[in-house]
Parts: structure tokens; C-alpha cells; sequence
């Protein structure tokens, strides 16, 4: 409640709990209403089938027909869910009729729409028969702010507050950006009303925006969180979409001016390398691809890019980040969190203005060392066998019925990131059964693998505990099986030597076996990694 | 090939808001399409090719079509185009 109430604040709307009433939820009539339309759709898909049934009923019912009449009258169609939601706020209307004024009421009662508010709606005060006609024009709302006299004063300050959140995010500053100021400002002035008023208003291109340029709509988005509250209107995620088109089309039309980043892709000779690096730098605009490479070229590169983007583990202690092929969404997680990493820790000043204020703390004999250590704390490299295995990769069970079992449930975590297929797993049942001495390394720990039968996805390691030991086929006790699957060949060999790495002595195994839970495996992981 | 002229008469121009609604009449066609207008071209089922053709109110563009639909795709735009008023 204490969230709920934060975010409600940003609106000037409060939220508040008496004994006798229970919870109400105060302030500006507008500003309650926009904020009411923006929750009800994100939780429109609920509401849609069924499982929140609080905002429908016989009163939602009645006012969809005359919505739906009102449809065929002005020959429209509302997108599908439009009528469905101003529906819902019909039920509210009437309320209290004269807290609040619509802006530009000259205009909207010249409207079509106007008419039929009126037609369909006669028992409702002026102000709410305004107000309901403003929702049916929705985003079609007339250009009723004075562009066209180029007054966009206001709204460049609006775009300039916008940009200025995206900047902060980013750590980048925007170059060029009196083009794109000018088309937010334009936009923002029909936008901020349909944001006071809480319009439904569909992005066409939302779904594409959301797929094919995700990572710069969740920053757009984290920038529209920000700017939705400094101006005090909740904005939701059609509009974001149209933000995002804005800040593409600037980043399209500046491509060789903006301060990119530059990536070197590296991946094996049979990728298609130049395919997925168009894919990555359409979806990132704030990338730059200088070239690809083999693995064992990245040295050769020399100081040409600033990160690398990696379909192959690497020996590299830069800031890398380790995908498959496929682009899917933890691949473009990644890189959104490489390409924030990389704004964020610049060489020059965090880790160096760190070691300046705290110097004339430290004894000169130390400096040399302390500097050495917050050097490696910002910019330790990430070990590979951290890429492969992660948190959810790693498990605790005290017990399981039978090896197979214990394999199933160790491949687990890598079948629901998507690393697998279920065919996998049989796979690994196989080669156990063919080969399982080869797995058996002697210190209570079994490691598992197969080929790549068309079966793996992506590279990736998973462990298992096992409290009370499973018995495989060597009739021993086994407590630590891991799972690992490599893409190729090639890769093959240097997850499996990484994989190695987590119980290659007594003293390893031990301190995951004293372990109690996923959580605490996984700390222990770490430490033996680093 | 087939092209029309059509002038831009929406007060705020080919804004996000109908650009994407244009975008996605565009990407139904098969043909390739084509708008220019003095030295500027661009390519209508790109919604950034669009907006950064700054596609403002008075402009007479032409559009142009090449392919089987040519004629529906390029009569159709045009209509979106004389029709917008938002």
C-alpha cells in the first residue's frame, strides 16, 4: 500500500484508509479519472476474460450499448477494448458536476461526438457530457492547441524535459536534438491532453515498436516514468510507443552523428555475422558495429570498439556480452545491461573520482594498492562460467528417487530459459547410459553431457545438490551433478572446461555439500568461481 | 508503375499518430512504394523513413508504386493522405 500510495502522490492523488469507510482515493477529479483509465488498461486484459469482474456488470452492460450505438452513429470503429473501458468510467460520471472545467469546450461542442453524448447521455451535467466526449474523440482530438500559430513554447519545455530524462538514464547526451525537440514538442501537444484526460489511444505500429526495437522502448519507458511524473499525468504504453517511434526516427536520421557506442562482434565462422549485427544495431540505435571477428582475432582489434558483443565464451576481461544467435529477450537483456554498464562505468571517472575523495584517508603506502583494488571492483571481468550459469541455474534437493530423475530435474533450469529442448534431456540420459563411467570424476560429482543433436539453444550450465546422493551406474554415491550444454563444437570444450572448475577438488564439493538451499549453493558457486 | 500527387492538408502534417496508422495500410501492399517530394524520398512502410521526411501541412507529395498492387496501394495512400484531419 505504501507503493500505491508513492505512485498516486506523483499524481496528486491520494490514497487513504479510515475505519468507518475503507479506503478512498482523493484528490482533482481529472487526475483521479486519467489515472483510473491508465490502470484499467493494464489491467484491461484481467477485466477482459473474466478474472477481475469488479468494473463490469449490468451498469457496464447498459452503458456499452449506447456506447455501441453511439459507434454506428458517428460511423467509427473504436479499436477493439475503447468502448469496453469508457464504459467502465461511464459508471462514475455525474458524480459531482462541477469540480471540474474541460479545457477548450468551445470546440469540443461543435463536435459529432458532442451530439451524440448528448443524445445518449441527456440526464448528465454539461461538464460530464464535455468530459465523455473528449474520451470518444480519443486520440482523433483535433489539433485544438495553437501549433498552427507555432506557439510550442510550452511544449518544448515538456520536450526538453523528456529528453533531458532519457539522458540522464542513458548517460549519454542526445546530439542534434533541436530536430527531435521540435518533433516531441509538436507531439506532446497533442499528447498532453490525451495524458490529462486518461484518452484510449492505440499505436498502430505498438506491437512491432515493442518486438522489433524492445530495447530502446523499455528505455523510452524508463524515461516516460521518470517525465510522467515531473509533469503529474500518467502516461501509458501506446503512448510510450509513439515516444519511442520519435526518439528512433532520431537516431535513424543521425546514424552517423550521435555519439554511438562501438561493438565488435565477434562470433564463429558460421554465423551469419553481418545479419545479426544489422538485427542488434536495429534494435539498439545507440550501437555502432565496427566489424566482426573470430574469437581468436579479438586481440588483433585493438582499441577500435568499446564493448563486444559474443555468440562464443571468450578470454577477455572487457566488458562482453555473451548471446546466442537467436536474439531473444535475456539476449537483449543482456545488451541493454552492457550497453548501461559501459555508459555508467567510464574509466575515467567513477572508479578514479571514488579513489580521489577517499585518498587523503589512506596511508601513502597504500594508495597503490587501494587504487589496484576499486580498479578490479568496477571493472572485474565477468568470469564465463558466471555467463553460463546463473542464479536460477543452480539447485538444492535432498533427495531424489533415481538418476534419471536426478538428471531431469538438474537440466531443469536450462529447459525453462529456453537453453533445451526436452530432447536434450533424453539425450543426456543416453549418453549415461552409453558412457557413464566417462562422467564420474571420482569426488561425489557427475558431470553430464551430449551432443548437439539440433536439440541445444543455447550454451549454458546447471548444477543440482543432492543432499542425500543419487546412486548412478557406478553404484557410488553422487551429491553434485552438472548439466552443461554447448552449442558447437567448438564451444564444447571451453564449457566443459569451465564447467570443471566447480568441482575439481574435494575442498569444492564439500563446501556446496554443507550448502541448505538453492540461494546458498549458488554464493558458494560464486566464491569458487572468483 | 503508377503514381498520384496528393497535397497535405492536415494542419499537423503526417504526425506519429497517423504515420503509423499509415505505415500499417502501407505494409498490407505488395508493391514497392515510393513518396518524394523535391529532393526528399522515402519509403512509406518505414515509420522512420516517414517521420524523418518531415512530411508537413501544404507539401504535395507524390506517391509511387511498383508491383502487381500498385494501383489499389497507391490510390489507397493517396485517399488516407486528402482524407486526414486530425
Amino acid at each position: 500500500m505504501k507503493a500505491a500510495r508513492e505512485r498516486l502522490a506523483d499524481y496528486k492523488v491520494c490514497l487513504s484508509f479510515s475505519n468507518q469507510t475503507g479506503y478512498s482515493v482523493t484528490g482533482h477529479e481529472l487526475a483521479r479519472r486519467s489515472v483510473f483509465m491508465y490502470y484499467i488498461s493494464l489491467l484491461y486484459p484481467l477485466i477482459r476474460d473474466g478474472i477481475l469482474t469488479d468494473f463490469t456488470g449490468e451498469q457496464h452492460e447498459s452503458n456499452l450499448r449506447k456506447l455501441k450505438q453511439i459507434e454506428n452513429e458517428l460511423k467509427i470503429h473504436f479499436q477493439d477494448g475503447t468502448l469496453d473501458k469508457i464504459a467502465m468510467i461511464c459508471q462514475h460520471l455525474g458524480s459531482d458536476a462541477n469540480s471540474f472545467q474541460i479545457d477548450n469546450a468551445k470546440e469540443i461542442v461543435k463536435t459529432q461526438e458532442y451530439f451524440c453524448a448528448g443524445k445518449y447521455y441527456p440526464e448528465l451535467p454539461e461538464c460530464e457530457k464535455l468530459y465523455l466526449s473528449v474520451q470518444l474523440l480519443g486520440g482523433r482530438i483535433r489539433d485544438i492547441y495553437t501549433v498552427r500559430s507555432g506557439n510550442l513554447s510550452v511544449y518544448r519545455k515538456y520536450a526538453l524535459t523528456l529528453i533531458h530524462c532519457f539522458e540522464n538514464l542513458v548517460n549519454m547526451e542526445i546530439e542534434n536534438k533541436e530536430q527531435l525537440t521540435y518533433n516531441l514538442a509538436r507531439h506532446l501537444s497533442r499528447s498532453i491532453y490525451r495524458y490529462k484526460y486518461g484518452l484510449i489511444d492505440y499505436c498502430a505500429l505498438e506491437s512491432e515498436i515493442t518486438t522489433q526495437s524492445k530495447g530502446l522502448y523499455e528505455l523510452v519507458k524508463m524515461a516516460v516514468q521518470d517525465f510522467s511524473r515531473k509533469i503529474g499525468y500518467p502516461i501509458n504504453n501506446s503512448e510510450v510507443a509513439f515516444l519511442t517511434i520519435h526518439f528512433k526516427a532520431h537516431f535513424h536520421r543521425n546514424s552517423f552523428n550521435t555519439d554511438k557506442v562501438r561493438v565488435l562482434l565477434v562470433t564463429s565462422e558460421k554465423e551469419d555475422a553481418s545479419a545479426l549485427a544489422k538485427q542488434i544495431e536495429q534494435e539498439f540505435p545507440m550501437l555502432h558495429f565496427i566489424g566482426a571477428a573470430l574469437p581468436a582475432q579479438l586481440i588483433a582489434q585493438g582499441k577500435t570498439y568499446d564493448v563486444v558483443i559474443s555468440t562464443q565464451l571468450l578470454k577477455y576481461n572487457g566488458l562482453y556480452a555473451y548471446i546466442s544467435k537467436y536474439l531473444d529477450s535475456r539476449d537483449k537483456q543482456k545488451i541493454i545491461e552492457l550497453y548501461i554498464n559501459f555508459r555508467t562505468l567510464n574509466e575515467e571517472s567513477v572508479g578514479n573520482n571514488l579513489f580521489e575523495r577517499i585518498k587523503p584517508y589512506i596511508l601513502k603506502e597504500c594508495q597503490g594498492k587501494v587504487q589496484e583494488e576499486i580498479h578490479r571492483c568496477f571493472f572485474a571481468p565477468v568470469p564465463n562460467l558466471m555467463l553460463l550459469l546463473d542464479r536460477q541455474s543452480v539447485q538444492y534437493t535432498d533427495r531424489v528417487s533415481n538418476w534419471r530423475d536426478a538428471i531431469a530435474e538438474a537440466a531443469m533450469p536450462l529447459l525453462e530459459t529456453d537453453s533445451i529442448l526436452p530432447e536434450y534431456i533424453d539425450d543426456l540420459i543416453l549418453y549415461v547410459e552409453l558412457y557413464g563411467s566417462l562422467a564420474y570424476l571420482g569426488n561425489r560429482a557427475y558431470l553430464v553431457h551430449a551432443k548437439d543433436n539440433g536439440n541445444i539453444r543455447r550454451s549454458g550450465v546447471s548444477l543440482l545438490v543432492v543432499r542425500d546422493g543419487v546412486k548412478f551406474r557406478e553404484r557410488r554415491p553422487v551429491h553434485v551433478l552438472i548439466v552443461v550444454a554447448s552449442i558447437n563444437r567448438d564451444e564444447h570444450l571451453k564449457v566443459l572446461q569451465e564447467a570443471v572448475k566447480l568441482y575439481d577438488s574435494d575442498e569444492k564439493v564439500n563446501a556446496m555439500l554443507k550448502c541448505r538451499n538453492n540461494s546458498e549453493v549458488y554464493d558458494v558457486v560464486k566464491k569458487i568461481i572468483s | 508503375m503508377y503514381e498520384r500527387k496528393v497535397t497535405i492538408k492536415n494542419p499537423s502534417g503526417i504526425h506519429a499518430r497517423p504515420a503509423a496508422q499509415f505505415v500499417k495500410l502501407a505494409e498490407q501492399f505488395q508493391c514497392n512504394l515510393t513518396i518524394s517530394y523535391d529532393t526528399v524520398e522515402c519509403d512509406p512502410k518505414s515509420i522512420f523513413s516517414l517521420l524523418s521526411a518531415d512530411l508537413h501541412t501544404g507539401l504535395t507529395i507524390t506517391i509511387c508504386g511498383d508491383g502487381d498492387d500498385e494501383k489499389i496501394a497507391v490510390d489507397s495512400l493517396s485517399q488516407f493522405i486528402s482524407l486526414l484531419e486530425e
